[in-house]
């Protein structure tokens, strides 16, 4: 029976494992930009007119959004980008600054990936500045999340190390002391 | 004479296993300061997190705070599978070592304490992504008494149990092959240990310090004694029973105030730091000042009048032949007094509470603090004892 329990706990402990693996690889795989974005959108920032390309949409809630910004025309001069996600008034969650790259293939053009906290209404903000001074323009993003376990369940998980950490603790409980043992040397 | 002597065996050709029996216990000590290392990593990651949290609020998954958790869990699991693996290979080339190895689902050996590291570092592992996905549907404010939090941080508790039993069985191996400066620094280890992981859950009161009564109509018990008197006299009495020197509390609650001095100088620089570095700003409408540590504002110091008072009773309970009974009610009132909520923001934070709750109430707190109390010195001795002549 012991060693039953004990093969049960092996196993469970390896699919927890490959679980976490492969919830890193996923992680890991939602920055990547895709070949097809899930969603263009035309643009002006000011006097910038821009393709924002959005790798995900709906977005992932607590997972990043790639997303790709490209000049429509060709621009002389050199653009900087500053990029946000900001939630609705009422998502509780706070802004943040999105992480950008220079897109190689395209003169002006950027890559990036902003982090989706919270499930809800969020803006994607773009701010631009270049030789037509500066420009800025707000995309709107929904953000969804899996569907919500009961609180209940979620405790009944949660738990887990305390139920470990009280069975340990209760086989203790009958362990005396060993009498001392001598290693005899040939 | 191996026969005549009760206990005495002899375990082969000594010239393979006297180096192999050195090897366990280095391997045990040198995985097991790994494993220590990775808790307190989580516990410094976790009071950056709490103070990124208020003052911040939670933005990328990967924050720096956020990876230094991580790197912690990842640290502390990957030192206790090395160990168990080691271990494994060791046992199926020394077979007379397996005495000293603990055997799990007849396929692997290693120490306890590795087994309990694992489980744990496994649970935080698997906690980070649910609490993610708990904040995605809630919102980033989610107070520290929500599920994953608790299984994130209470797991990395246990870390620091796993390297305690690690260390505790270098220790006597160790001192079975004479070496006394390894024997004093994994017993030292086990003191770092038993602190970190009373850091970690003190992370986990913080919520019944200020909140979370439980209302019985007639009596509203606040809970932070009963979960305090569990947690204390478990990590404190424990530590009392398995270690064979004098002051072993005190010692123990000096370093986990140290960690809040440690904790109170680091977190809010590195959290200006990072607010720059990432263009960020402070939310508004905080009561307090980013430039204060909120954990270590919230570090309950009577702990260690309790830790003395148990050192000075436990000597003279030896010194006296006192009876058990005796003993532990002294323990218990003793355990009690230092698990009031009496945080260095707020000393004084009982009387606040009788004013709040009411004699009466704060009288029953007081008593369901006795049993918790009660419940953690079991617990405590126990596990000491469990804990004195550990070599698995």
């Amino acid at each position: 029976m012991y060693k039953l329990l004990q093969r049960i706990l092996l196993v469970v402990g390896v699919i927890a494992l490959l679980a976490v693996l492969g919830e890193i690889a996923f992680s890991i795989a939602a920055t990547i930009h895709g070949n097809t974005p899930a969603r263009v959108v035309r643009v002006n920032a000011g006097p910038y007119p821009l393709i924002v390309s959005l790798y995900k949409d709906p977005a992932n809630a607590g997972y990043a959004l790639p997303f790709a910004i490209a000049p429509q025309q060709p621009v002389s001069g050199v653009l900087t980008y500053d990029v946000s996600s900001l939630p609705h008034t009422v998502v509780p969650a706070t802004p943040v600054r999105a992480s950008l790259s220079p897109d190689a293939n395209v003169p002006n053009g950027m890559q990036g990936t902003a982090e989706i906290t919270v499930q809800g209404t969020w803006i994607l903000q773009i701010a631009v500045n270049g030789p037509a001074g500066p420009g800025e323009v707000e995309i709107p993003i929904v953000a969804t999340a899996p569907p919500a376990i009961p609180d209940w369940t979620g405790w009944l998980i949660g738990l887990i190390p305390l139920y470990g950490v009280l069975a340990f603790l209760l086989t203790q409980r009958g362990r005396k002391e060993q009498p001392e043992r001598v290693v005899m040397v040939k | 004479m191996a026969k005549a002597m009760s206990g005495v065996e002899s375990l082969g050709d000594s010239s393979s296993l006297a180096p192999s029996l050195r090897a366990v216990w280095i391997q045990r000590l040198t995985l097991g300061f790994i494993t220590l290392f990775g808790s307190l990593l989580f516990f410094l990651g976790t009071s950056w997190d709490i103070q990124w949290h208020i003052f911040v609020g939670r933005d990328r998954t990967l924050i720096p705070p956020h990876q230094m958790m991580l790197t912690g869990v990842a640290l502390s699991g990957i030192a206790a599978l090395m160990a168990v693996i080691i271990e494994t290979v060791w046992i199926r080339r020394n077979a007379s070592l397996e005495h000293y190895t603990t055997s799990f689902a007849e396929s692997f050996y290693g120490s306890l304490g590795a087994y309990i590291a694992g489980f744990a570092a496994l649970n935080a592992a698997v906690a980070f992504p649910l609490d993610a996905y708990w904040h995605a549907l809630y919102g980033i404010d989610v107070a520290i008494w929500a599920p994953f939090h608790v299984m994130f941080v209470m797991g990395m508790a246990i870390v620091a149990l796993g390297a305690t039993y690690m260390l505790v069985s270098a220790a006597h191996l160790a001192e079975r092959a004479g070496a006394v400066k390894a024997k004093r620094a994994a017993y030292m280890g086990v003191i770092v240990a038993m602190a970190t992981m009373l850091s970690n859950l003190t992370i986990l009161l913080f919520d019944a310090m200020f909140d979370h009564a439980i209302n019985l109509q007639v009596v509203t018990v606040n809970v932070y004694p009963v979960l305090s008197g569990i947690v204390v006299a478990l990590i404190l009495i424990a530590a009392t029973y398995a270690i064979p020197w004098r002051w072993v509390a005190t010692s123990i609650v000096s370093i986990y105030l140290a960690f809040a001095g440690i904790v109170a100088v680091f977190v809010p620089p590195a959290t200006y730091w990072l607010v720059a570095l990432e263009h960020l700003s402070f939310r508004p409408n905080q009561d307090s000042s980013p430039g204060l540590a909120a954990v270590a504002l919230r570090w309950p110091v009577g702990l260690i009048i309790t830790a003395i008072l148990i050192d000075v009773f436990m000597r003279r309970a030896q010194r006296k032949g006192w009876s058990p009974r005796k003993l532990r009610a002294i323990l218990i009132l003793v355990t009690l007094l230092g698990s009031l909520p009496m945080p260095v923001i707020y000393p004084l934070l009982p009387v606040l509470l009788v004013n709040d709750l009411g004699i009466l109430s704060f009288v029953a707190s007081l008593l369901v603090g006795l049993l918790g109390a009660y419940v953690g010195l079991w617990f405590g001795r126990n596990v000491g004892a469990s804990m004195r002549s550990l070599e698995r």
